[in-house]
């Protein structure tokens, strides 16, 4: 299975990037036939990140669960519909599920944030008022984040829950490289004034 | 300045990436390291939000739900294929269905209704087809022509009817060809003239051309209704008593009996049990028929002596005739045992009966 733990390199990106273009249409026959084989290999190869962009943007792994499924299943009608991607299969993925969660987020009251993740990032064991803390610092984040605007959310999304690199979120947010640089800068400067304030809140 | 921050960021975030140690990175640019501290801390926080691993239920599951999907998709697709199939196939169906209506009411209808008689629900099919043909022809000789050959058809129909002893309205155009008292005939057809036919006021001829309404009897004449004479203009039959009412019309009424009425019944009957019996092309039907009259006629010789002759003429005027109006191959036969009949003796019954068993 194609889990991504360790975030891309560049350079293994353009590799990734090389073998999609030249996939790609392999890919897409496939998919246009419903190929199961295709289908299920497209999905082991992007779901991860599918399945990540989303829980990193709603904080909610049902959820997330839910509209990533969704999001492969409107790759299958798009094909068929010869109205789906024709080569960036993994920035119309996302894409989709960048639309998918906003409307998740337009239709459903913004519920209040829980803790995502049970464990820790490092996998040491920690103590139980570092878990405190811990749980506390995501919920400040994730409270933080949820104010951001959606572009700045979905480069977060992409850059530290997908582990993308600059080209990758570039290539699926389809803006350039410069622009992408300058909108981490603005959402990481954001995310932190609010979490700032919300420190001075409290 | 802020372009060199957006890059500074964007170097620390790749050098952190890689596994490099939050000091060493910020040493490399020493004039931002505040604001970069502050940045990178919050990109680490934000990892926090960041899930690890994809948990393998949710992986497994969720591809379980979107292969069943793609094979619903797929059911779904040949289905909706089928149904498409289904669906364009009517509009196909019909329009070729009321295409084939036409081209078969144009020939199959008409072609039933080839044989209709004054009277026979077929018969305005018939007569509006002819309509039709002549609607068709520009070229005025062969229109013409075809006129002709329309009021020949008339002819016939008249002797048909005639000959079946059925009470129709006609009418048809023709030319006297004789008149005894109140007994004409016009181009071939017996016409009575009885006290309640209209006639015109200039006196009919033989050799005028006439427009008779009338109704067939039993008699096996027309009783005239209205005589109208024509004027010189109109397309006629060709003034010679009709050749292709034919052979049985003229054996019929050249011996002018009852007995020769049977036997072109029997002709008729004859030709019939051929339609019965085989189910033969038209035109195989059309030279079996006037084969079988030829034998009639041949019959009708052995009968009458006296008119012998004249019956083996009728055949070969017949044949000769057939030749005019159907197609030419199988006449080419028609034509070599007519002669072969001439050739050998008129009355020898034998090569009458050889010839009857080859055509049979």
């Amino acid at each position: 299975m194609d889990i991504r733990t360790q975030p891309v390199s560049p350079k293994m990106t353009n590799m990734l990037s090389q073998t999609t273009l030249a996939d790609a249409q392999f890919e897409l026959d496939g998919l246009q036939k419903l190929d199961a084989q295709v289908i299920g290999a497209v999905y082991d190869r992007y779901f991860p990140d599918v399945y990540r962009f989303v829980c990193y943007r709603l904080n909610d792994e049902q959820v997330a669960e839910d509209i990533s499924s969704d999001v492969f299943v409107r790759l299958l009608e798009a094909v068929k519909k010869r109205s789906g991607p024709r080569t960036n299969l993994k920035g119309w993925l996302l894409a989709t599920a960048s639309h998918a969660a906003a409307d998740y987020l337009r239709h459903t009251y913004r519920r209040p944030t829980e803790a995502l993740s049970e464990t820790m990032p490092d996998g040491s064991a920690p103590s139980l008022t570092d878990e405190v803390d811990r749980r506390e610092m995501v919920a400040s984040v994730r409270q933080a984040y949820n104010s951001l605007t959606p572009e700045q959310q979905n480069v977060l999304a992409l850059r530290f829950g997908d582990g993308f690199s600059l080209d990758e979120t570039a290539a699926v947010l389809q803006k350039n490289v410069n622009a992408i640089k300058a909108l981490q800068f603005r959402a990481l400067a954001a995310l932190q004034r609010n979490i700032i304030g919300e420190v001075a809140d409290e | 300045m802020n372009e060199k921050l957006y890059e500074a960021l964007e170097v620390c975030l790749n050098d952190l990436e890689t596994g490099a140690d939050l000091e060493s990175v910020l040493t490399r640019f020493p004039e931002m390291k505040d604001d970069l501290l502050l940045l990178l801390e919050t990109s680490r926080q934000a990892r926090m939000l960041a899930i690890q691993t994809v948990p393998e239920n949710v992986h497994h599951r969720s591809k379980a739900r979107v292969l069943q999907h793609a094979a619903g998709m797929r059911e779904s697709g040949t289905k909706s294929r089928r149904q498409r199939a289904i669906f364009t196939f009517p509009r196909l169906a019909i329009s070729l269905a009321i295409a084939l209506l036409f081209l078969l009411s144009g020939t199959s209808l008409v072609r039933a209704s080839n044989g209709a008689l004054p009277g026979d629900n077929l018969y305005p099919v018939k007569r509006t087809w002819e309509d039709v043909r002549l609607l068709l022809v520009f070229n005025p000789s062969s229109r013409e022509e075809l006129e002709g050959e329309f009021e020949q058809e008339r002819l016939h129909e008249i002797d048909e009817l005639l000959a079946e002893g059925r009470h129709e309205t006609i009418a048809f155009a023709g030319v006297v060809t004789e008149q005894n008292g109140d007994l004409w005939v016009v181009s071939g057809v017996p016409v009575q003239i009885t006290p309640y036919s209209q006639l015109p006021e200039t006196a009919v001829t033989v050799g005028t051309s006439i427009m008779l309404e009338g109704r067939t009897n039993a008699k096996g004449f027309v009783e005239a209704e209205r005589v109208q004479i024509l004027g010189s203009s109109i397309v006629l039959p060709t003034t010679v008593p009709t050749e292709i009412e034919s052979h049985e019309d003229t054996s019929d009424h050249g011996n002018s009996g009852s007995e020769t009425n049977d036997n072109s019944g029997q002709d008729n009957d004859n030709s019939g049990q051929d339609n019965d019996n085989s189910n033969q092309d038209d035109e195989e039907l059309e030279s079996l028929s006037n084969e079988n009259q030829g034998d009639g006629g041949s019959e009708d010789n052995s009968d009458g002596i006296d008119s012998g002759s004249n019956g083996n003429d009728n055949n070969n005027s017949n044949e000769n005739q057939g030749d005019e109006d159907h197609s030419s191959e199988d006449r080419s036969g028609e034509d070599s045992n007519s002669e072969d009949q001439n050739g050998s003796s008129d009355s020898e019954e034998g090569s009458d009966e050889n010839n009857n068993e080859t055509h049979d």
